[in-house]
C-alpha cells in the first residue's frame, strides 16, 4: 500500500540551493540532519514516509553549497534528490522517469518506493499561493512570510511576532510605538482580517497590543495581501493575513522549548501511528511570576496589600490524519487569553473601630477557535478544503469593592460591583475548491456561511449599603446575524507574457430583519516583460460588516466588535494599484515599486465629544459615518539569498478622513498619516552558528491633535473647587505632526548543538521617540523664588531594551 | 516590566510651531428669576505667560436677546426664555451663543429612613444634650416632563441656615456626604473603561432623563455620616426642626455637557490617555460659536426632609426622662 507523507517543515520563501550549509554529524538520523539544513536554508524536504528508514548520515561539512552538501549526504544511500525551487524532493534512485511537472505552486513530485511509474501528487496539505516570486504572480502587494523570516526580525523583548515582521514592509504602519497594531495603506486597525487556518480571529493582541496573539513557533507560513486581493478574501477593507500552522512531524517526536525574559514557549510534535500526527504548542508570559517578589517587597512595608497578577497565554493543538492518498483531515484548537487581576486590601483589625476595604478587578479576554478541516483531492487536478469551525471572542470584566466598618458610630458595610461582558460567537462552515482546469488556468471557488452572535457590551452595576441594595443593567442588545459568502477566481495565463487573476466575491449579511449585500469584483494582471521585468495592475473592492470601536490607541478588553446595524451601511473600499517588478534570473535580488489609491466609504468613527453621550445609549448614537482616502507609493529592494539578505523599503503615503460629525465636517489627516517611511532589514549569516539581524525604521511622525490655546473655565455651581481649571480650545483634528520617528533594533542568534541563543536590543541607540505632546507646568527659579511656567512637553517612551532568550531544540 | 518601561519615559520642553488666533470667550450661567450676567474674556496661547494674569476684554460690546428681542441689563430671566448672547470686539472678533432656560421640576420626598443610628446622650440634670450619628436613606421622586431630553442637577444643603449657637441653646446638623455610587443614574456618564478602572461618579450629581423620559424616577439618595448635636437647658422642640433640603435644578444641555466634560478631564482614563497621545485629546466643551466658553441656564426647585420626628424619638425621649 502506498504510503506517502509530505513532510513540510519550516519554509523560507525564495531560498535557493545556492545557499551554503554546515553539517556536522556522526551516525545521525537523516531526518535530524534535514532539520538542521532547514534551519540554515529554509528549504522544504519532500519524501515518502519509509524512504529514510534506517538511514544515518555521517558528514563533516562546513559552509558548502547546498547541492554539494546533499551530494555528500546521499552518497551511497540509494537516494537521489532534486531541488525544485524551495523544495528538495527525495526519491530512490531506481524510481521511474518523472513526468514533467506542471507549473504552479502547490504540486510536488514524489516517487514512492513501490511505484512502478511516477506519480504526480497533488499536495493535500494546503500550501501558500505565494510560492512564486512576485515577478511571476498576478497579485500586487502580496507577501509570503515564513517562520524563519519572523525569527529574523528583531523585536522588543525578543518576542518574535508576525505582525511586527510585517511592519518592516512598505505600506504597513505600526501605529503607536511598540504595539502590535497594524495600519495598512491608510486603513484602520480593525480593517485587517487575521485568519488562523482559514478561520477569522477577532482578538489578535496580548498585553494591550504589545504582543500579537500568534505563537510564531507553530506558524508554517503567512500569506499577506495589502494591495490586490484574491476573491477568496473579503470581510475587511485593508488587508488579509492568512496564517497557517504547521502539521505534526512523522519522523519522531520533536519540538522546542524557549525561555525568554517575558515569556516561555514549549512546542512538540510527532506521529501517532503511521497516519496520524500531532502538534501542540503553548506560550505563556512570566509577568505574574516576576511581580510576585516585587509585590511581596512592597506589601511587607505597607499596611495596604496590593495585588497584581497578569499573564497571557496561547495554546495550539492540532491532530492531523491521513485517511488516504486523497484525503487528510485535522482537528485543532487555539486558545489565547489575557488575564489580569488587580486590587488592594487594607484593614485595621486591631482597634475597636476597625475597618476593611477591599477592591478586586478581574479582566479576562481572548479568543477560542476550534475547528475541523478536511483536505480532499477530488481528482488529480482538483482539491477541496472543507472547514467547520467555532470561534469565540470573549471579554469579561469584573469589579468588586467591599467596605466594612466596625465600631459603634459608623458601623456598617457596603459593597459595589460591576460586570461587563463582550462576546462574539461565530459558527463557520466553508468549502474551498482549487481546480487546475488546464496548464494555464487555475480556478479557485468556494462558499461559506457564518452564524454570528454579537453581545457588544453588557454591563451590570450594583451597590449595597447596609441592607439596601440596588442594581442596574444597561440596555445593550445582543444580535444574531447570518452571513453568506460565495466567490470564484481564476488564475489565468494568457500566453507567455500575461497572467491575470480575475474573480468575484459576493456576500449577504442579515441582521435585525434587514439584509445587506456586497459584490466585490477583483482583477489583477501581470504583464511579464523580458529580462525579469513585469508590470502589474489591479482593482479590488472589499466589504466589511463588522467593525471595532476603540477610543484609545491601545488594544483593551473594553474595545467592542459590533456589526453594521440601523442606518449604517457596510463599509466598502475601492482600490486601484499598479506596480513594476524586476528580478534577475539568478533570483538574488528583487525590486518592486507599487502605487495605490484607495477610496473608503461608510467608515465609522467616534464623533467629536462622543463621551458626552452616556454609554448606556446604543453605540450608534456615539459614532458617525464618513469616508476616507489613501494613496501612496511603496518601493522595495530586496536581496533574497546569500550570506547577507534583507530589504530596503520606502513608502510615500497620504491618508485622510471626512466625517460629518467630526472636525466640523472638514477633511483631516488620519492619525497614522506617515508621509515618508523607511525600513531597512538586514540578516547576515556570519557562519553556520551565528546570525546577525538589524532593522532600522524611520518615518514621519504620527499625527496628533495639539490644543495650543486655553480659555477661562466658567465658575458654575455644582462643582468642587478643582473644577475651575482653564479649558483647552478645540483645534483641527490631527493638526500637528510629531517629530520624525526612528529606531534601530538588533538581534544576534547563536546556534549550538542543542538549540540557539537569541540576544536582542530594541531601540539600540536609545532614541526615545515622542508619542504625544502634553501641557505641563514647570517650576523655574526667578529672582530667587520658584514660579511655575506653562510649557509644552513631548512625551517620550521606550528607551533601549535588551533581552535574551534560549531555545532548546529536541 | 512593560509598565515600568512605560513609566521611565521622559518629557522634553519644546515650542511647537502652530498658528493661533485668540478669540472671544463667553461664560454665563442664567438662572430663572435672576438677572443675566455674562463674563467676556479671550483665549490665550497656553505658554503665553503674559496672558495668564488677565484675560478680560476691554472693548467688548455685549448684547443680550431674550426671545428674539434685545433685553436690557436688568432683564430677569424666566423659565422657557430663549436667550441669545452676542459679544463683539475689535481685536478678538465676534462670539455668540444661545440657550433656553429650562422649566423647573418639583421633586418630592417619597420616603426617608435613618440607618446606622448611634446616639450619645449627656447626663446633666435638667439639660438636653445629645450627639447623634446616622445615615439617611432618602427616596426622592423626580416627575419628568415629556420632552426631548431633560437634564438635571441635584444639590443638597442642610436647614436651618442659621443654627442657634448660644450656650445653653445650641443645635447643629451636618449633612455628611451623598454616596453618589449608590444611585446608578449618577454614573450613567461613566464609561465601561472607567467603571472597571475604578473611576466612579466622585460626587457627580448631574443626570438626564434618558432612562425615564416622561415618567417619574425615584432617586435613591444615601446620605452617609450625618450628625446632629443638641445641647439646651430644658427642652426646646424648635431645635428639632432641621434636616436636608434637596435642590433639583433643571439645567440646559450645555450645563450638563460642561459637567460631563469636567468629570472626564479630571477622572476618566480616556482623558488621561488623550493627554499622552494614546487616545484622542479632549478639548473643553463649549456651546459658544468660537469654541470658548459655556452659556448655560437653570431653573431650581426644592423639597426638604424635616428630621424632627426622627430626632424627637431619640432626643426627646431622653429629655422627657430627665
Amino acid at each position: 500500500m502506498r504510503r506517502i507523507i509530505l513532510f513540510l517543515l519550516a519554509a523560507v520563501a525564495l531560498s535557493s540551493a545556492a545557499q551554503k550549509v554546515t553539517v556536522s554529524a556522526v551516525d545521525r538520523p537523516a531526518a535530524e540532519v534535514f532539520r538542521s539544513i532547514i534551519g540554515q536554508t529554509g528549504m522544504n524536504f519532500v519524501y515518502s514516509s519509509d524512504l529514510l528508514a534506517g538511514i544515518k548520515v555521517t558528514a563533516d561539512i562546513k559552509d558548502m553549497p547546498l547541492r554539494k552538501a546533499l551530494d555528500i549526504i546521499f552518497k551511497d544511500t540509494g537516494i537521489e534528490y532534486k531541488v525544485k525551487g524551495r523544495n528538495v524532493v527525495l526519491k530512490k534512485k531506481r524510481a521511474a522517469k518523472q513526468k514533467p511537472q506542471p507549473a504552479g505552486p502547490s504540486k510536488f513530485e514524489v516517487v514512492t518506493p513501490s511505484a512502478d511509474k511516477s506519480t504526480l501528487l497533488e499536495e493535500i496539505v494546503v500550501v501558500s499561493r505565494l510560492e512564486s516570486p512576485a515577478v511571476e504572480t498576478a497579485e500586487i502587494g502580496a507577501r509570503k512570510v515564513t517562520e524563519a523570516q519572523i525569527r529574523n526580525t528583531p523585536v522588543m523583548f525578543g518576542e518574535y511576532d508576525v505582525i511586527k515582521a510585517l511592519h518592516t514592509h512598505p505600506g504597513v504602519a505600526e501605529g503607536a510605538e511598540g504595539m502590535a497594531g497594524m495600519y495598512v495603506h491608510g486603513g484602520n486597525a480593525d480593517e485587517n482580517l487575521y485568519m488562523l487556518d482559514n478561520v477569522p480571529l477577532y482578538q489578535v493582541n496580548h498585553f494591550g497590543g504589545l504582543f500579537s496573539a500568534f505563537n510564531s513557533d507553530i506558524i508554517r507560513y503567512v500569506d499577506f495581501f495589502k494591495s490586490s486581493f484574491p476573491a477568496k478574501y473579503d470581510g475587511r477593507l485593508s488587508s488579509f493575513m492568512d496564517v497557517r500552522t504547521r502539521n505534526g512531524s512523522f519522523d519522531g517526536h520533536h519540538g522546542s522549548a524557549r525561555i525568554g525574559l517575558t515569556s516561555g514557549a514549549f512546542n512538540i510534535s510527532g506521529p501517532i501511528g503511521s497516519r496520524t500526527s500531532y502538534l501542540a504548542g503553548i506560550r505563556r508570559s512570566w509577568f505574574d511570576v516576576l511581580t510576585v517578589p516585587a509585590l511581596a517587597l512592597i506589601n511587607s512595608a505597607e499596611q495596604e496589600e496590593i495585588r497584581f497578577h497578569y499573564y497571557f497565554m496561547d495554546l495550539n493543538a492540532k491532530v492531523s490524519h491521513r485517511f488516504s492518498d486523497k484525503a487528510t483531515g485535522f482537528v485543532s484548537v487555539y486558545f489565547g487569553d489575557d488575564y489580569l487581576k488587580t486590587g488592594s486590601k487594607d484593614k485595621d483589625s486591631e482597634s475597636y473601630s476597625g475597618w476593611l476595604y477591599e477592591e478586586k478587578y478581574n479582566f479576562h479576554w481572548g479568543n477560542l477557535v476550534a475547528q475541523a478541516g478536511l483536505n480532499y483531492r477530488v481528482t488529480p487536478e482538483m482539491s477541496a478544503e472543507f472547514t467547520a469551525a467555532y470561534t469565540r471572542y470573549f471579554s469579561g470584566i469584573r469589579r468588586h469593592e467591599t467596605e466594612i466598618l466596625k465600631g459603634s458610630e459608623s458601623a456598617g458595610n457596603s459593597e459595589l460591583y460591576s460586570r461587563t461582558n463582550n462576546n462574539i460567537n461565530d459558527w463557520i462552515f466553508r468549502a474551498d475548491f482549487d481546480w487546475r482546469v488546464s496548464e494555464n488556468s487555475r480556478l479557485r471557488y468556494g462558499a461559506n456561511y457564518v452564524r454570528h452572535s454579537f453581545l457588544p457590551s453588557r454591563t451590570v452595576r450594583g451597590n449595597r449599603v447596609g441592607d439596601t441594595a440596588i442594581e442596574s443593567r444597561d440596555s445593550t442588545n445582543s444580535y444574531g446575524a447570518n452571513e453568506f459568502n460565495i466567490y470564484a477566481e481564476d488564475d489565468l495565463s494568457l500566453g507567455q507574457h500575461i497572467r491575470l487573476n480575475a474573480g468575484l466575491h459576493a456576500s449577504l449579511f442579515h441582521i435585525d430583519g434587514k439584509t445587506k449585500g456586497g459584490v466585490s469584483p477583483r482583477l489583477s494582471v501581470n504583464w511579464r516583460l523580458n529580462d525579469g521585468w513585469a508590470l502589474k495592475g489591479a482593482y479590488s473592492r472589499t466589504v466589511q460588516y463588522v467593525h471595532q470601536l476603540s477610543n484609545t490607541y491601545l488594544s483593551l478588553p473594553t474595545d467592542q466588535w459590533i456589526p453594521i446595524t440601523g442606518s449604517f451601511k457596510p463599509q466598502t473600499a475601492d482600490k486601484i494599484a499598479a506596480g513594476a517588478y524586476w528580478q534577475p534570473a539568478s533570483g538574488i535580488y528583487a525590486f518592486s515599486v507599487e502605487a495605490y489609491w484607495k477610496w473608503m466609504h461608510n467608515l465609522v468613527d467616534y464623533r467629536d465629544e462622543y463621551y458626552l453621550r452616556p454609554p448606556l445609549e446604543m453605540w450608534n448614537e456615539r459614532i458617525v459615518a464618513g469616508r476616507g482616502t489613501a494613496k501612496g507609493i511603496d518601493v522595495k529592494v530586496e536581496k533574497v539569498f546569500g550570506k547577507l539578505t534583507g530589504h530596503i523599503a520606502y513608502s510615500l503615503a497620504w491618508t485622510d478622513r471626512t466625517f460629518a460629525g467630526k472636525n466640523g465636517g472638514h477633511t483631516f489627516p488620519a492619525r497614522f498619516d506617515n508621509r515618508h517611511s523607511v525600513n531597512i532589514l538586514l540578516n547576515w549569516k556570519v557562519n553556520g552558528k551565528v546570525q546577525l539581524n538589524a532593522s532600522w525604521t524611520g518615518r514621519s511622525g504620527n499625527r496628533f491633535t495639539l490644543l495650543p490655546q486655553m480659555w477661562q473655565a466658567p465658575d458654575f455651581d455644582g462643582f468642587d473647587s478643582y473644577y475651575s481649571e482653564d479649558a483647552p480650545l478645540r483645534a483641527p483634528v490631527n493638526n500637528y505632526r510629531l517629530p520624525f520617528y526612528h529606531r534601530l533594533d538588533l538581534s544576534c542568534t547563536v546556534n549550538n548543538s542543542r538549540g540557539y541563543w537569541t540576544f536582542s536590543l530594541y531601540n539600540a541607540y536609545s532614541h526615545m521617540n515622542a508619542i504625544g505632546v502634553r501641557r505641563a507646568w514647570r517650576d523655574v527659579r526667578v529672582d530667587g523664588s520658584t514660579v511655575s511656567r506653562p510649557v509644552f512637553q513631548k512625551i517620550k517612551l521606550l528607551p533601549i531594551i535588551p533581552s535574551i532568550s534560549y531555545t532548546w531544540l529536541f | 516590566m512593560a509598565l515600568a518601561l512605560l513609566m521611565c519615559g521622559c518629557y522634553e520642553d519644546f515650542t511647537p510651531k502652530v498658528d493661533t488666533q485668540p478669540v472671544l470667550c463667553l461664560n454665563s450661567l442664567i438662572t430663572a428669576g435672576e438677572p443675566v450676567e455674562v463674563e467676556v474674556t479671550h483665549t490665550w496661547l497656553f505658554t503665553d505667560e503674559a496672558g495668564t494674569a488677565d484675560h478680560s476684554v476691554g472693548d467688548a460690546r455685549v448684547t443680550i436677546f431674550a426671545n428674539g428681542e434685545a433685553a436690557g441689563p436688568d432683564y430677569i430671566a424666566r423659565e422657557g426664555d430663549h436667550i441669545r448672547i452676542v459679544a463683539e470686539s475689535r481685536r478678538y472678533g465676534r462670539a455668540e451663543a444661545e440657550v433656553t432656560v429650562p422649566y423647573s421640576v418639583a421633586p418630592s420626598v417619597v420616603e426617608w429612613t435613618p440607618e446606622n443610628v448611634s446616639v450619645w446622650r449627656g447626663s446633666i440634670q435638667g439639660w438636653t444634650e445629645a450627639d447623634m450619628r446616622f445615615d439617611l436613606n432618602v427616596a426622592l421622586r423626580v416627575p419628568d416632563p415629556a420632552a426631548a431630553v431633560n437634564y438635571y442637577h441635584l444639590g443638597r444643603r442642610t436647614f436651618p441656615d442659621d443654627m442657634p449657637g448660644v450656650y445653653g441653646h445650641e443645635m447643629s446638623i451636618y449633612g455628611g456626604s451623598l454616596e453618589t455610587e449608590f444611585e446608578p443614574i449618577f454614573s450613567e456618564h461613566v464609561s465601561e473603561l472607567d467603571a472597571v478602572s475604578g473611576n466612579d461618579s466622585y460626587g457627580f450629581t448631574f443626570f438626564t432623563d434618558r432612562q425615564f423620559s416622561g415618567k417619574s424616577y425615584t432617586l435613591h439618595l444615601y446620605n452617609e455620616g450625618m450628625s446632629y448635636f443638641i445641647m439646651c437647658e430644658g427642652f426646646d422642640s424648635e431645635l428639632l426642626n432641621c434636616g436636608l433640603v434637596f435642590v433639583l435644578s433643571s439645567v440646559s444641555e450645555s450645563y450638563y455637557n460642561w459637567a460631563v466634560y469636567k468629570w472626564n478631564i479630571d477622572h476618566s482614563l480616556i482623558g488621561d490617555l488623550g493627554d499622552i497621545g494614546l487616545g484622542d485629546p479632549m478639548w473643553g466643551y463649549s456651546n459658544v460659536s468660537t469654541g470658548a466658553g459655556v452659556v448655560a441656564a437653570r431653573a431650581c426647585s426644592e423639597c426638604a426632609v424635616n428630621l424632627a420626628p426622627f430626632l424627637k424619638d431619640h432626643v426627646g425621649t431622653q429629655a422627657s426622662g430627665l
